[in-house]
């Protein structure tokens, strides 16, 4: 255990320092009342599971477990808690604080004495075998579920590639390497209004609507193409999506590299 | 209110609706696991009270008097939970919750809907792909077990599992956390399953394994046979393969998991 932090149950006092790393980790939280509705008017809430990090005097970190029911088989219902809302203030990442706040309760028997068999989460699975796994022993858990999405217009996406756009501009090796990349890109996906994304020498935007002479034209679903647009998407998995006709190009097959090369960049450029 | 030629009508929520609610979300998800099982306490506070649900934004669906489905749509487009009868015409009872969330959604200024399904939940998939919804892989869900005897016992006592004589498998774990223990054995016996955390010297079937294996086999991300063939699970005497194979079956959980969007938090 790093020894510059303490680690320790939430205390009423802690309120405000609390409700404000989340505010500032998590965008939700600056909405009416998350806070309050989350933690203290949840029925299942214990003071006692909201383990902080401190500093100094200071709220550095977070991590707050939720205590419910899970249903695991038709006729066994357990005792679990679910761990919510782990922030660590950006100045104290990558000194182990999140991994210490996930051990805590379960070295200090904060779950034991209250007879929780299992935690879940959700979370990202490309942390799953760098932090989830060594950091609390999580494994991926089975699931059946399937997300059903339809965008009304691409508000979601044009944020996105504003904000590309910005780190484009400010970033010379970046605007560089668009130069080759020039091209416009039409998107015809499943769930979506139609748009373009239009790759400039020093530019990038996204255009909603129909192009008027796309170089490229893609046709495909809106998850497959998510993870083109955010540049997660391997060159194996794009063709075996194309060869499986999950992803169509239906002009400009000899971009696809280029395509990718680009989509790589924008993510390099979020970062 | 608007009724239909189906005999079903549809309201927003009323104050006294949750108990209905509760019990046909509790009964048509019967045969899922890996969601809260609802209370009416848990439903006030996952969907009612959620800063982003309006009683607006909850639609329900009434036959005779019955709730036959039911809709709860938050401001931010998403739908935290959609439940309906399958015994009824589920596809109108679909169709039309899911209209009126789209309506409901736009008329919001929300930018897109977003719900959460079964995978085998055939009337939802087919209304979705009518109504030009993209598919995509729910939020992936991590597991951490705390309490692994209590939780072995647990399932074993669910699948009702006994023995007419008494047969001891007793677990030698290698890499566990600091917070779980390392070897446990489990008595079945006529009287059911039993924990025993004090080695004796008694005779048992010792099974030798990583904690994380034996958490892939409950949780079905490692096969039985396979991961015995691979030595991943070492197990004495030898001539016990059949119960050992037998035994580790049955900790597995099968039941499909189907996570609501309310429950994600």
């Amino acid at each position: 255990m790093n020894l510059q932090y303490l680690y320790r149950k939430f205390r009423d006092e802690d309120e405000a320092a609390l409700e404000e790393l989340l505010r500032n980790t998590f965008p939700s939280f600056k909405e009416n009342n998350l806070w309050l509705w989350k933690y203290k008017l949840n029925p299942s809430f214990k003071s006692s599971l909201v383990i902080l990090a401190e500093k100094d005097g200071e709220i550095v970190g977070c991590n707050y477990w939720m205590l419910r029911e899970l249903k695991l088989l038709s006729n066994l219902h357990v005792k679990v808690a679910l761990g919510a809302d782990i922030a660590v203030h950006p100045k104290h990442r990558g000194f182990g604080v999140g991994t210490e706040l996930m051990r805590y309760p379960r070295i200090y028997g904060a779950f034991k004495e209250k007879g929780v068999l299992l935690s879940y989460m959700f979370g990202r699975p490309e942390l799953s075998k760098k932090f989830y796994e060594p950091a609390a022993g999580y494994t991926v858990a089975p699931n059946c579920t399937l997300t059903y999405k339809k965008l009304f217009n691409c508000n979601q996406l044009k944020d996105r590639f504003q904000k590309i756009d910005q780190a484009v501009k400010s970033n010379e090796e970046l605007k560089r390497k668009l130069k080759d990349l020039a091209m416009c890109i039409s998107f015809k996906l499943k769930g979506a209004p139609e748009f373009s994304v239009h790759i400039e020498p020093e530019m990038v935007y996204l255009n909603e609507g129909k192009a008027e002479k796309p170089d490229v034209i893609i046709e495909g679903s809106l998850p497959l193409s998510s993870l083109v647009l955010t540049g997660t998407v391997g060159t194996g998995d794009l063709v075996k999506a194309w060869l499986t006709g999950k992803f169509k190009i239906k002009k400009g097959l000899r971009h696809i590299f280029k395509i990718r090369k680009a989509f790589k960049l924008f993510q390099a450029a979020l970062k | 209110m608007i009724g239909n030629s189906s005999g079903n009508y549809a309201r927003t929520f009323l104050p006294g609706d949750e108990s209905s609610i509760v019990s046909l979300f509790n009964s048509q998800n019967e045969n899922l696991a890996g969601f809260v099982p609802r209370t009416v306490d848990y439903w006030r506070w996952c969907c009612l009270n959620r800063p982003d649900v309006d009683e607006k934004g909850i639609l329900v669906i009434i036959n005779g008097k019955e709730i036959v489905g039911y809709v709860v749509v938050g401001k931010s487009g998403d739908v935290w939970e959609l439940c309906y009868d399958q015994r009824r015409d589920g596809k109108a009872i679909v169709a039309r919750l899911l209209n009126w969330a789209l309506d409901y959604a736009k008329s919001l200024g929300s930018d897109s809907v977003v719900l959460n399904a079964y995978v085998g939940d055939r009337v939802v998939r087919k209304v979705c792909q009518e109504l030009d919804f993209a598919e995509a892989p729910s939020e992936p869900m991590f597991l951490s077990v705390l309490d692994l005897p209590e939780l072995v016992c647990s399932i074993l006592r669910a699948k009702k599992l006994s023995s007419d004589s008494d047969e001891i498998f007793w677990f030698n774990l290698k890499n566990c956390p600091p917070w779980c223990i390392d070897s446990f054995g489990v008595k079945l016996g006529e009287n059911g399953v039993v924990v025993i955390k004090e080695p004796a010297s008694f005779s048992k079937t010792t099974i030798d394994t990583e904690m994380s294996t034996l958490v892939a086999l409950m949780f079905g991300n490692e096969n039985v046979k396979k991961a015995i063939l691979a030595s991943k699970v070492r197990f004495h005497p030898f001539w016990k393969i059949i119960s050992v194979e037998k035994f580790l079956h049955r900790l597995q959980i099968n039941t499909p998991w189907f996570v609501p969007k309310a429950d994600i938090g």
